[in-house]
């Protein structure tokens, strides 16, 4: 971590501004045009400098209804999966925005890195690590841009709490708690399983929102490797036919095949502990707040319902001033951002400029050997190291 | 440390949760009313656990007192160290899991 930098070397990141070029028109395809999509299009839409080419689901028909429903008509959409959509060349496409279910994200970042496009790739990265540097190898072969769907990272309070760890204001950290999450909130009914079912998400709690707490404090220490992972997982919740918020359909808790609440005590480099939790469904409103402690100060970021990426309100140092103990608020910044254009726009911007992507692999990779550390310590119950290969 | 309290005592359960406020040292009191989270009829509720007002001998008279009667009746101790084992046991593994830097088991041989 770079301590004692001053605040001042962040302003330009802050200014940075881009204006689109027009000259040529970038050809994207969607592969899943589930959920998630949406936000993708609306994003996409507002870009001068796009042209939506193509689209891809699984789902006969849905591909179709989804451009439809944006007015979209003559996008291509008859393909039966990525595969056949990405072995089209006639379609001349640039890049394409994976916003298939987490089993789904490795295979199709795979395939359309081979293929030669650049890729926004929802998150989480991946469901395991494997997959994840599977995905890295591709990405490098390649030589394309693959950014990962943080939209977080754009926030400026998110920022800001980078930047107050970076400037040395907290001095050394060495020790960090962080998650949140729900007290009834597994995202499922009898229409969308997608993110409960083993086979489509592979992952529950941990992938879903998990990544988000992950990314936040990785981020803000300047993403430090992790070395060792103690993990817990349950799913008390998900697999009771009578949770209450299935409203009846007790055929979910059958279908239930992830963690509903997540656990994990992170060693990273440079001597940093790492305590986290992550819940879709608790007895308890919340499990606290984020707390970031160092030598020379401490921040607590305070928890939201949902811990989803936002920051819930104001923030507070506490340190010394003259002996005494104080505390700063540092207040909520009301920013005009929209996050979803600034995620897809750094995309684009890293496309254009050949620059270096966004939200990087290299970083995300972390996030990624977190969660999969938890879930492969859990099922042995013990504590398990992190191996990442040279890649 | 940096910070006003690392947060409260969360006890989770499958049919309720347990909030302990963190007081501002922890040092074996209630610092106020508990709660513990729980359903009632599929509505989410919290039930607020008011602090009890004990007007009885002091805590440390008590724990004089029970020993005494303990080694006078011939009684079982009343805090054993069968129960304390553990908590010796933790903060021992702490220590030596922060020095190596990794998980260490816990290994308590028959007495
Ligand atoms: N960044 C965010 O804020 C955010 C929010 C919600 C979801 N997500 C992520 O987006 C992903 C998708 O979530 P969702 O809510 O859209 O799920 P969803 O189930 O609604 O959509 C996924 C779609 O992908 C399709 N699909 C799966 N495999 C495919 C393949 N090989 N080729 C073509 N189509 C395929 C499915 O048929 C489905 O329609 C998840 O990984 C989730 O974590 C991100």
């Amino acid at each position: 971590m770079k301590q004692d930098r001053s605040l001042d070397a962040y302003k330009s990141i802050q200014e940075e501004k881009k204006t689109p070029r027009a000259d040529r028109k970038l050809r994207i395809g969607f592969i899943g045009t589930g959920g998630i999509a949406h936000a993708h299009i609306r994003a996409y839409l507002h870009m001068p400098d796009v042209e939506i080419v193509a689209g891809c689901d699984i789902v006969p028909g849905r591909a179709a209804a989804f451009f439809k429903e944006f007015g979209l008509e003559g996008v291509r959409c008859d393909y039966k999966d990525h595969t056949e959509m990405l072995a089209d060349p006639s379609l001349a496409l640039d890049a394409v925005s994976i916003c298939t279910y987490n089993r789904q994200h490795a295979p199709c970042a795979i395939a359309a890195l081979k293929a030669g496009l650049h890729v926004l790739l929802e998150k989480p990265f991946t469901v395991t690590l494997d997959e994840a540097i599977e995905v890295m190898r591709a990405e490098k072969e390649s030589g394309k841009i693959l950014s990962i769907g943080f939209q977080p990272r754009f926030d400026e309070n998110m920022k800001m709490i980078r930047k107050i760890v970076q400037s040395g204001e907290l001095g050394k950290v060495y020790y960090v708690q962080t998650g949140g999450g729900r007290r009834r909130g597994i995202p499922a009914n009898p229409a969308k399983t997608s993110f409960i079912e083993d086979e489509t998400a592979g992952v529950g709690a941990l992938g879903d929102i998990g990544c988000y707490s992950l990314d936040l404090v990785l981020h803000a220490l300047g993403d430090p490797k992790p070395l060792t992972v103690s993990g817990y997982v349950s799913n008390y919740f998900g697999k009771d036919p009578g949770y209450v918020a299935y409203r009846g359909h007790g055929e979910l808790a059958d279908k239930f095949g992830v963690d509903d609440f997540g656990a994990g005590f992170i060693r990273l480099e440079g001597d940093v502990m790492l305590d986290f939790r992550i819940s879709w469904a608790m007895n308890m409103d919340t499990p606290g707040d984020t707390i970031i402690l160092g030598t020379k100060g401490g921040l607590r970021i305070p928890s939201t319902d949902c811990w989803n990426g936002t920051v819930g309100g104001p923030m507070k140092i506490y340190h010394e001033v003259d002996g005494q103990q104080t505390e700063t608020v540092v207040p909520i910044i009301n920013q005009p951002v929209n996050l979803w254009d600034a995620k897809i726009r750094s995309f684009l911007d890293a496309i254009i400029e050949g620059g270096s992507s966004p939200v990087p692999s290299t970083q995300i990779i972390y996030n990624q050997a977190i969660i999969d550390g938890i879930v492969r310590s859990a099922t042995i119950g013990k504590e398990i190291e992190i191996e990442i290969p040279e890649i | 440390m940096n910070i006003d309290t690392p947060g409260d005592t969360i006890i989770l359960g499958t049919k309720g949760g347990l909030r302990i406020p963190s007081t501002d040292c922890w040092n074996g009191s209630v610092g106020g009313p508990m709660k513990i989270y729980h359903e009632v009829c599929g509505l989410q509720t919290e039930t607020v656990v008011p602090i009890i007002n004990d007007h009885g001998p002091s805590l440390f008279d008590r724990k004089i007192r029970s020993f005494l009667d303990a080694c006078k009746n011939g009684t079982p101790a009343p805090v054993p160290s069968s129960q304390i084992i553990y908590n010796q046991a933790i903060l021992d593994g702490i220590a030596k899991s922060a020095k190596v830097g990794r998980e260490v088991e816990i290994v308590i041989p028959e007495i």
